[in-house]
């Protein structure tokens, strides 16, 4: 095992201010402001077209910013071109000169810079050991498996000493399997090197899976950072709730210290700032019970359980609160109706969650919602079957937007 | 499925159709017959005949002169256009219009490409006696129809790299000069290769610009046969096309393989 210090903090090694970049009449990033501790594993989490591979590019030195400054170590190198930072990137192709042998592709950066021949083959051999390459260092790229590539990537970036390292969404080619394996190389070779990684993803998984801290964007602009329990478990709006993993999320009025849903009145650790808004809560927080709960009970039928191996997923129907018991009558009919449809649509959760929280937005009055629930495999619940749900306070996130 | 067995009976004939006249041709120029087709037996005379002729002499040195130099001119300029239509960032409507500009040579009639040689050299005479038709006239005569060529062949190649190298090179501290010298250059040279094999032979048998670019010292083989065939076709132009059929195929093979890589 390797157990390395990492380096003394040493305060902001990379800090982005106000960056915006425009493609023509296109924002893609619009204003956006960053500060990076050097030896930080940092994220930059967002689906496609947000903005995340134009900052990287911005820090790379490969796209000039519209305004903005990129300061490195104090040193402001927004003019410099990418040639002259001390910063490397491992593309998302890769980018391995197709003509160069695995050797010579770790040795360009330095090569190119007239280093001495000596401190080439030590940096180079130095680079082969620790993604393991000796063995492949006379082929040439095509000769190599994705994930071979992939480490001759990222040895011909990290050879440099790069101040900072950035990662380019450099998982997408690799198989599922081989890129849970490499995430966690990936998360060691960062900790036993103490520099600071910045990656893109669009994978909400593999974000958790590596990093110090994630940055979830949104059309340019940053809409959360915090470390990845921060921003999964306290999601400050709707988008990052559902970005980062499934959530309920449940439309209500505002209370003093909790709110008013469609099915009745829950309790919440803080009285939430708007009149009327959505609280979330992941389906893993809820808990199921044969009897009623001290706090946040909900009487509640299991719509679908879906058996999933490691654990099981439950769609609870809720009931609205009594005033409307009549109207509930005419209304879970025709629930029932559609549910065959509906069944159909959960298994793909996101259109699932998209239906859902579209038809919320749709009328302002309270409809009652279903409630996603992940709970372990055992006992099986049958669709049908009558119980208790509870939505632990501290479980409720009240979201700002 | 079986295919139709005159589909590949066509295929043949189409083939036959292609080459016989140059199989015959081939055969002639080993035919000891002077005149006609009558074959009275095997003979390597024409061939050694053509060696000791000072006009093919002659004619040979200036078509491979003229080959060359405007080989190397067009291969040059080529690969720079090439290089510059691609990559350099031009507004979306003027890269189309250059890319149209660059298929027009080879898609336009050499004849109208001769005609407008012609009087523009015409003019150029005005200012510079160097414009008198000869070996130099030919040699921008040949150039200017290679070019597109080259380039087209560079620019595909260019194109299948994309653009990831340069930002990779770029990003590990390569300067654009080693960038172009260690990456691109290595890179493209099959293209160029390719592009000026392609250019070489293209001047080797160009007969219509020659034509009408050439001046009393300057005879290539193309003019040369031409010349004598209006006298009569004998068996040392059989010989001689024999030849430059060969050289051809040779270069269009090779020029074919390094592309295919």
């Amino acid at each position: 095992m390797t157990t390395v210090a990492r380096p003394p903090a040493t305060g902001e090694s990379l800090s982005i201010q106000n960056v915006v970049k425009k493609f023509g009449d296109f924002t893609a990033l619009g204003g956006v402001s960053l500060e990076v501790p050097s030896g930080e594993f940092f994220t930059l989490l967002g689906p496609s077209g947000c903005g995340k591979t134009t900052l990287l590019r911005i820090i790379a030195g490969l796209e000039v910013p519209t305004e903005g400054r990129v300061v490195l170590l104090g040193k402001d190198i927004t003019p410099l071109p990418a040639n002259q930072r001390p910063v490397n990137t491992v593309f998302q192709s890769y980018a391995l000169f197709p003509h160069l042998s695995v050797w010579e592709n770790i040795a360009f950066g330095l090569k190119s810079r007239r280093m001495d021949k000596a401190e080439v083959e030590r940096r180079v051999k130095y680079g082969l050991e620790i993604l393991q390459l000796e063995r492949f260092k006379d082929r040439l790229p095509h000769q190599l498996s994705g994930g071979q590539r992939q480490r001759v990537a990222l040895a011909r970036a990290l050879v440099n000493e790069p101040q900072v390292l950035l990662l380019d969404e450099p998982m997408s080619a690799l198989d599922a399997k081989l890129r849970a394996e490499v995430q966690v190389q990936l998360r060691r070779l960062q900790q036993q090197l103490g520099l600071t990684f910045i990656l893109v993803t669009h994978d909400q998984d593999e974000a958790m899976a590596v990093s110090d801290r994630i940055a979830l964007m949104r059309m340019g602009h940053l809409e959360q950072v915090g470390t990845p329990d921060e921003v999964y478990e306290r999601p400050r709006t709707r988008y990052a709730a559902e970005f980062l993993g499934a959530a309920n999320l449940i439309k209500g009025l505002r209370l003093p210290m909790g709110f008013e849903a469609s099915f009745g009145k829950l309790a919440l650790n803080r009285t939430p700032p708007w009149d009327e808004g959505y609280v979330a809560i992941r389906p893993e927080r809820v808990r199921l019970s044969e009897v009623e709960p001290r706090q946040n009970g909900l009487r509640v039928r299991v719509r679908e359980a879906v058996y999933r191996g490691a654990y099981q997923e439950v769609w609870l129907e809720t009931r609205r609160a009594r005033a409307s018991d009549e109207l509930r009558e005419s209304l879970s009919s025709s629930a029932m109706a559609s549910s065959s449809l509906e069944t159909r649509r959960a298994r793909a959760s996101d259109e699932l969650r998209e239906s859902l929280s579209s038809s919320a937005m749709a009328s302002s009055s309270l409809e009652p919602c279903d409630i996603r629930v992940r709970t372990a495999p055992h006992p099986t619940f049958q669709a049908g079957q009558e119980l208790w749900a509870e939505l632990p306070a501290d479980a409720l996130v009240v979201l700002d937007e | 499925m079986r295919l139709n067995p005159w589909v590949g009976i066509t295929a043949i004939a189409t083939l036959a159709f292609l080459y016989l006249p140059m199989l015959a041709v081939a055969v002639l120029s080993f035919n000891k017959t002077r005149y006609g087709l009558q074959w009275s037996g095997f003979t390597w005379d024409w061939y050694v005949r053509l060696l000791n002729n000072p006009d093919i002499l002659e004619a040979t040195r200036n078509t491979f002169v003229l080959a060359l130099v405007s080989t190397v001119i067009a291969t040059v300029l080529g690969t720079l256009f090439a290089i510059a239509l691609e990559r350099y960032p031009w507004p979306r409507r003027s890269q189309g219009f250059l890319e149209n500009l660059l298929y027009l040579p080879v898609v336009t009639p050499d004849i109208i490409f001769a005609v407008a040689l012609v009087v523009a050299f015409g003019a150029f005479r005005m200012v510079s006696s160097l414009f008198e038709p000869g070996l130099f006239t030919m040699i921008l005569g040949h150039v200017t129809f290679q070019i597109a060529f080259v380039a087209l062949t560079v620019r595909s190649r260019l194109k299948s790299l994309g653009h990831d190298l340069d930002e990779a090179a770029r990003d590990l501290y390569a300067s654009y000069g080693y960038f172009v010298r260690h990456v691109l250059l290595p890179l493209l040279t099959p293209g160029i290769v390719a592009g000026a094999m392609l250019a070489f032979t293209l001047s080797l048998d160009d007969f219509v610009i020659s034509f009408f670019t050439s001046g009393p010292t300057s005879q290539t083989l193309p003019l040369l046969i031409y010349a004598s065939v209006r006298r009569g076709v004998t068996p040392e132009i059989h010989a001689l096309s024999t030849l430059i059929f060969l050289i051809t195929v040779l270069l269009v093979l090779a020029s074919e393989r390094l592309t295919r890589r």
